[in-house]
C-alpha cells in the first residue's frame, strides 16, 4: 500500500514535470524583439518592400508571421501586393504590423518617410574624346536627373594624372580648358541633392601630344591606335597595336590570320566627317604592307589598288573619292560584300580592307594627313608631282575602265621618282592573253576639262619605257614606238585624240577624259609618265 | 494496480515524447547556410562586388553570436560610382555538395547582424537569380535598420508568389547582402559589421505559388504583359552581362512622365542602358516562361491557318535621336541554354534577307532587319524617337524541327541588347507584349484548312 502511494507520488511528479516542459515549449510568455515603432526612409515611385517586417522573432529566435497594412498620410488604405507598395506622394505612410502571439495581438508601426531619395543620375550627353595638347578641350555636357523635378547643378573638376600625383586643372565657366600636358586626365562629377544624397562619377580621358598642321594622325602616341578600329570579318582576328616598325616611331598595325577571311581597318571618323574637315584635295595614308610578294591588292575607301609590299608608300584617297562615298555613288556595301557587316554598320569610314584566302595581312600605318595640292602650271594637265596622281592613271583590261578584267592580269600605278624625273607614275602591266588599254584620267574638274577641250590643240605626254620599246597609241594617232631607256615626248593633236578609233571610243566612253595611252603588248612591261601638257589653239 | 501503473507510465512517456519531439522538430526546421565556423564553404564560396571592402573570419567572442567565429565585414564603397557594395552567398555548390535553391521549401531567411558603428545603419538582404564574378541579377530585397552595438536578427520573408512571377523559385542562385557605401578608401576606415548564423527556415509544408496573373483575352487579342496591372511591374526579367552601372536597368513608368505616348494604356517599361567601360556587355530582357504560358499561346488551334493569322507582338521606342538600335530576339524552350535554337528554324529556307523580310509581313513597319543564319540571331532595328511594332508570326515560329513546341510549350522570349559604347546612357521603352490576330500570311499554303 505504501509502495502504491510512493508510486502515485512519483507519477504525479513526473506528470507535473512533463506539463511544465510542455508549457515551456509551447505556452511560454513570448517577448518579441525589435518590435518597436520606427521611422524609416522611403523613396517616391520606388517600391517599398515590407518583406523585412512580415516575420517577427521573439527572444528565443522563434518566428511569427505578421499581417501588414499600409495607409497614406490621410489614412487612406494603400494597395499592397507581395508585401510591397509604390509610394506616389512625398509624405509619411504608415505600415501596421500585427502579430498574434500567446492569444493576444501585438502591433508595431513602421513610419515610412517618403521623399525623393533617388540617387541623382549623372549622365553625359556627349561622349568624351581624346584631346590634343594646346587645343581647347570642351568637356561633355553633364546632365543630372532625379525622379522629381529637383534641379541640381553638378560640380565638375578635372585632374591631370601624372603618375602618383594628381593636379587639378582650372576650368573656364563653360567647362573648357586648354591642356598643356599630354597624358591621362580625370573628369570628376559630383551632384548632391537637397537631402544630401551624393552621386559621383568619374570619367577618364586622354590628351595626346600636338600634331603637325593638317595631320589627322601621326601615330606618335600610344593612344593613337584608338583612332582606328580593326575588324576581322567572318571570325578573323584583327587588332591594332602601338609599336615601332621599319624606322618609324609609333605606328598602328593591323593583322589578320590567313584564312578565307578578310580584315579591315576603319578610321573612327565617318566619310561625312572626313570630307567636312577642311579644304583638302587628298587624304594621304603612309602605309607599309608587310606581305610577301611584290604587290598585293588593298581596298581603300571605294578604291581597289595594288600596293607595293614591304616599303613605305603613300596611299592617297582623293576628296572626290570620299565625296563619291558620301553621296552613295560608291556603294560600299556592294563594293565589298565580305566586310559590310563589320565595316559599314557602325560609325566610321571604312579605310582598308583586305581579302586573302591564304596569307596573313599586316598593315602598318604611320601617318594620315590632309593635303592640298600645289596648283598645276597653266598648261599642265598633270605633272605627277603629287602622290595622289597615281590614281589619275587608271589601268584595266581592255574594254572596261572601272570593273575587273578577265584573264590572268595585274597592273599597278605607283608614284615614284625615276630616271631624273621628279614625280612620275609607273604603270606596270602583265598580261598573258591580251593587250591593255591604260587610260589617263586627270584630276581636273569636268568643267575645266571641257574648257580646255574646247580650245585644245594638242596634248603632249612625256614617257619612259625601261624594259622594251613601247607601242604607244592615243586616239586616232598612229602607233608610235617609244624607244626604251629614253624620255620621249609624244604629241597628239585634238583631232587625233578624238578620232574614231576603238581606243578613243573606249576612252571617251569609260574614262571621260579624251586621252589615253595603251600598252598593246602581251607581255609584262613598265611605263613611266612624267607629265601631260597641252597647248591651246591661239595660245 | 499493475495495469494502472503501466497505463500511467505509458501516458507519461507519451506526453514527454511529444514535448521533447516538439522542440526537436523545431530545430530541424532551420538550415544553417553559413555560421562562419568553417572557412569552406562559408567564406570560400562568397562573391563580393563594387568595392565591398574586406571580409575576414572573426574570432573575437565579443562579436560572435554563436559558436567560435563570425564574419567581419569592413565596407569600403564604390568610391567613383554609385554602385552598391555587396556580397553574394550561393545557395548551392557542386563542389561542396549542397543545394538549398528550391524556395518552395522555405518561408524565411534569418541572419544575425551586429553593427559596430555608433549610429544605426541599413543593410539589405535579397535574392539573386544568377551571378558570376562580375555581376548578379537581383530579384528581390528588403532593407533592415540595424541599431548600433547590438546583434539584430533580420527576418526576410520569402514571397513565393512574387518569386514565381519573375524567377524560377525552385532554382534561386543565392542571397545578396547590400551595404551602404562608406565612401572611404581603406577597410580600417570602413563600416564595421559582423554577420553570423545565416539560416533558411523551412516552411511547414512544400509551398505552391498563388496565381496572380490576370489577362485580357478576346478573339483577336491575348494580353501577355502590358505593364498596366500592378503585378506586371514585377514580370520582366533582366539578365545582365555586367554590373548594373555598365548594363541595363528597368522601371515601369508612366509614359507621359517621359514626354512620350504609351504604345497602349499609360504605363511602359523604361529601359536605361548604361555604357560599358572596357569590354562589350551583352544584356537580355526576358519575358519569363510563366507569363508566356499564361497568355494562352498554347491554346491556339494547331492549324496552319490559325498559326498564320496569329502574331507575337510588342512595341519598342528608341528615345535617342543619334543612335539606331540593333538587337536580337529569341525564344527559348528551356531557359537560355538553348538560346539559339528557336531561330534556327528559319535557316533552312530563309537565307535571303529580302525574302525573309517580306515573308515576315511587314512586321518591322518599314524598318529593315537582318537575319544572320550563321549566328542564329534575328536582328531588329528600332526606330529613332518613335514606337516600332515587332510582329513575329506563330506560323514562322512553329515551322520545322519540332519548333511547334515554341508555341505549344513556350519558354523564355528574350530581347538582347548590348550596352552602348561611349559615356552616355541610352533610353528605350518597351510596351504591350501580346498575341494579335491579323491578316494571315499570304504565302502560307493552308491545305485542308483553307
Amino acid at each position: 500500500m505504501k509502495m502504491k502511494k510512493v508510486l502515485i507520488n512519483i507519477l504525479m511528479l513526473i506528470t507535473l514535470i512533463c506539463c511544465l516542459m510542455a508549457v515551456a515549449c509551447s505556452n511560454k510568455q513570448v517577448e518579441l524583439v525589435d518590435f518597436d515603432d520606427i521611422t524609416v526612409n522611403g523613396s517616391i515611385y520606388s517600391d517599398f518592400s515590407l518583406a523585412g517586417y512580415v516575420y517577427v522573432s521573439d527572444t528565443d529566435g522563434n518566428l511569427y508571421k505578421a499581417t501588414v497594412s499600409v495607409v497614406d498620410a490621410d489614412g487612406n488604405e494603400v494597395e499592397t501586393l507581395f508585401n510591397r507598395f509604390e509610394p506616389t506622394k512625398m509624405e509619411e505612410y504608415t505600415a501596421t504590423i500585427s502579430v498574434k502571439v500567446g492569444g493576444k495581438t501585438q502591433t508595431r508601426k513602421i513610419i515610412i518617410d517618403v521623399k525623393d531619395r533617388s540617387v541623382p543620375q549623372i549622365t553625359l550627353t556627349e561622349n568624351i574624346y581624346v584631346g590634343t595638347v594646346n587645343s581647347e578641350y570642351i568637356l561633355p555636357t553633364v546632365e543630372v536627373r532625379k525622379i522629381t523635378e529637383e534641379e541640381i547643378t553638378p560640380e565638375i573638376k578635372v585632374f591631370y594624372q601624372n603618375g602618383e600625383s594628381s593636379t587639378e586643372v582650372e576650368l573656364s565657366n563653360e567647362n573648357r580648358f586648354t591642356p598643356q600636358n599630354s597624358g591621362d586626365y580625370l573628369m570628376q562629377i559630383t551632384a548632391t541633392d537637397k537631402y544630401g544624397t551624393l552621386a559621383k562619377k568619374t570619367y577618364s580621358f586622354y590628351v595626346r601630344p600636338q600634331m603637325a598642321e593638317n595631320v589627322l594622325e601621326d601615330f606618335g602616341d600610344e593612344k593613337s591606335k584608338y583612332n582606328f578600329t580593326a575588324y576581322g570579318c567572318g571570325g578573323a582576328n584583327a587588332g591594332t597595336y602601338y609599336e615601332e616598325f621599319g624606322g618609324k616611331t609609333g605606328v598602328v598595325y593591323v593583322s589578320s590570320p590567313g584564312s578565307q577571311n578578310c580584315s579591315a581597318l576603319r578610321f573612327n571618323k565617318t566619310y561625312e566627317e572626313l570630307v567636312s574637315l577642311t579644304e583638302f584635295d587628298n587624304l594621304v595614308f603612309t602605309i607599309y604592307l608587310d606581305m610577301e610578294g611584290e604587290t598585293h591588292p588593298l581596298k581603300v575607301g571605294g578604291k581597289f589598288e595594288q600596293v607595293k609590299c614591304r616599303q613605305w608608300v603613300d596611299f592617297v584617297v582623293s576628296r572626290a573619292q570620299l565625296l563619291d562615298l558620301v553621296s552613295g555613288e560608291t556603294d560600299v556595301q556592294k563594293w565589298d560584300n565580305f566586310c559590310k557587316k563589320y565595316c559599314v554598320t557602325g560609325n566610321g569610314a571604312y579605310m582598308f580592307s583586305h581579302q586573302d584566302g591564304h596569307n596573313a595581312m599586316h598593315i602598318y600605318v604611320d601617318n594620315v594627313k590632309l593635303e592640298k595640292r600645289a596648283p598645276l602650271a597653266a598648261n599642265m594637265l598633270e605633272d605627277f608631282n603629287h602622290p595622289s596622281t597615281a590614281e589619275n592613271v587608271q589601268y584595266n583590261a581592255w574594254g572596261t575602265c572601272n570593273g575587273t578584267g578577265s584573264g590572268s592580269w595585274w597592273a599597278g600605278t605607283y608614284h615614284e621618282t625615276y630616271q631624273g624625273a621628279t614625280g612620275v607614275v609607273e604603270l606596270k602591266a602583265h598580261n598573258d592573253s591580251k593587250g591593255y588599254q591604260i587610260p589617263i584620267r586627270f584630276s581636273r574638274t569636268e568643267s575645266e576639262l571641257a574648257q580646255i577641250m574646247q580650245n585644245l590643240e594638242s596634248v603632249t605626254y612625256r614617257i619612259y619605257s625601261p624594259d622594251t620599246n613601247y607601242w604607244f597609241v592615243a586616239g586616232k594617232k598612229a602607233g608610235v614606238v617609244i624607244q626604251k631607256d629614253t624620255w620621249t615626248e609624244v604629241t597628239v593633236t585634238k583631232a587625233e585624240l578624238l578620232g574614231e578609233t576603238s581606243e578613243a571610243d573606249y576612252v571617251k566612253a569609260h574614262c571621260n577624259t579624251g586621252s589615253g595611252v595603251g600598252n598593246t603588248y602581251n607581255n609584262q612591261g613598265r611605263l613611266f609618265i612624267d607629265s601631260v601638257t597641252f597647248t591651246l589653239v591661239n595660245a | 494496480m499493475k495495469r494502472i501503473f503501466v497505463l500511467m507510465l505509458s501516458v507519461i512517456v507519451c506526453l514527454s515524447s511529444v514535448g521533447v519531439l516538439g522542440c526537436a522538430d523545431k530545430e530541424e526546421k532551420v538550415i544553417t547556410l553559413c555560421n562562419f565556423e568553417q572557412w569552406a564553404p562559408d567564406f570560400q564560396t562568397m562573391a563580393v562586388y563594387n568595392r565591398l571592402g574586406k571580409i575576414s573570419r572573426n574570432a573575437d567572442k565579443n562579436y560572435v553570436f554563436e559558436g567560435d567565429y563570425s564574419a567581419k565585414i569592413q565596407v569600403v564603397g564604390a568610391r567613383n560610382s554609385n554602385s552598391i557594395p555587396s556580397m553574394v552567398i550561393p545557395l548551392g555548390s557542386e563542389k561542396f555538395e549542397f543545394s538549398y535553391k528550391d524556395f518552395s521549401e522555405f518561408d524565411t531567411i534569418t541572419a544575425q547582424v551586429y553593427n559596430n558603428q555608433d549610429e544605426s545603419i541599413t543593410v539589405s538582404l535579397g535574392l539573386v537569380s544568377s551571378f558570376d564574378k562580375d555581376r548578379y541579377d537581383k530579384i528581390d530585397s528588403a532593407t533592415f535598420t540595424i541599431e548600433p552595438k547590438k546583434w539584430t536578427q533580420i527576418n526576410y520573408m520569402i514571397d513565393i508568389d512574387y518569386l514565381s512571377l519573375c524567377a524560377d523559385y525552385t532554382s534561386i542562385a543565392g542571397l545578396v547582402f547590400e551595404f551602404e557605401d562608406a565612401g572611404v578608401i581603406y577597410p580600417e576606415d570602413g563600416t564595421q559589421i559582423y554577420l553570423d548564423n545565416v539560416c533558411l527556415n523551412k516552411a511547414s509544408s512544400k509551398r505552391q505559388p498563388q496565381n496572380f496573373i490576370e489577362l485580357t483575352v478576346t478573339d483577336t487579342y491575348k494580353e501577355i504583359c502590358d505593364f498596366e496591372r500592378t503585378y506586371q511591374k514585377y514580370v520582366m526579367k533582366v539578365k545582365r552581362g555586367a554590373n548594373i552601372d555598365e548594363s541595363i536597368e528597368t522601371f515601369v513608368v508612366n509614359a507621359s512622365d517621359y514626354g512620350i505616348p504609351a504604345a497602349s494604356g499609360e504605363k511602359v517599361l523604361r529601359v536605361l542602358r548604361h555604357p560599358y567601360r572596357t569590354a562589350k556587355v551583352y544584356n537580355e530582357l526576358q519575358v519569363p516562361e510563366t507569363i508566356l504560358k499564361a497568355c494562352g499561346m498554347n491554346k491556339i488551334p494547331q492549324t496552319a491557318k490559325d498559326y498564320a493569322s496569329w502574331y507575337f507582338c510588342f512595341d519598342m521606342y528608341n528615345n535617342d535621336d543619334s543612335r539606331s538600335e540593333w538587337m536580337s530576339l529569341w525564344f527559348s524552350q528551356e531557359g537560355y541554354t538553348k538560346r539559339d535554337a528557336p531561330l534556327k528554324l528559319l535557316q533552312s529556307d530563309r537565307t535571303d534577307m529580302k525574302k525573309t523580310a517580306g515573308q515576315w509581313a511587314g512586321w518591322h513597319e518599314g524598318m529593315y532587319s537582318t537575319y544572320n543564319p550563321k549566328d542564329g540571331d534575328f536582328m531588329g532595328l528600332i526606330r529613332k524617337n518613335g514606337w516600332t511594332t515587332f510582329r513575329i508570326s506563330l506560323y514562322e515560329l512553329s515551322q520545322g524541327m519540332e519548333m511547334i513546341e515554341y508555341v505549344t510549350n513556350p519558354g523564355i522570349f528574350g530581347i538582347s541588347m548590348y550596352s552602348p559604347a561611349g559615356e552616355t546612357d541610352w533610353e528605350m521603352f518597351v510596351d504591350n507584349f501580346r498575341l494579335e490576330k491579323g491578316e494571315p500570311l499570304n504565302y502560307v499554303d493552308f491545305g485542308e484548312d483553307a
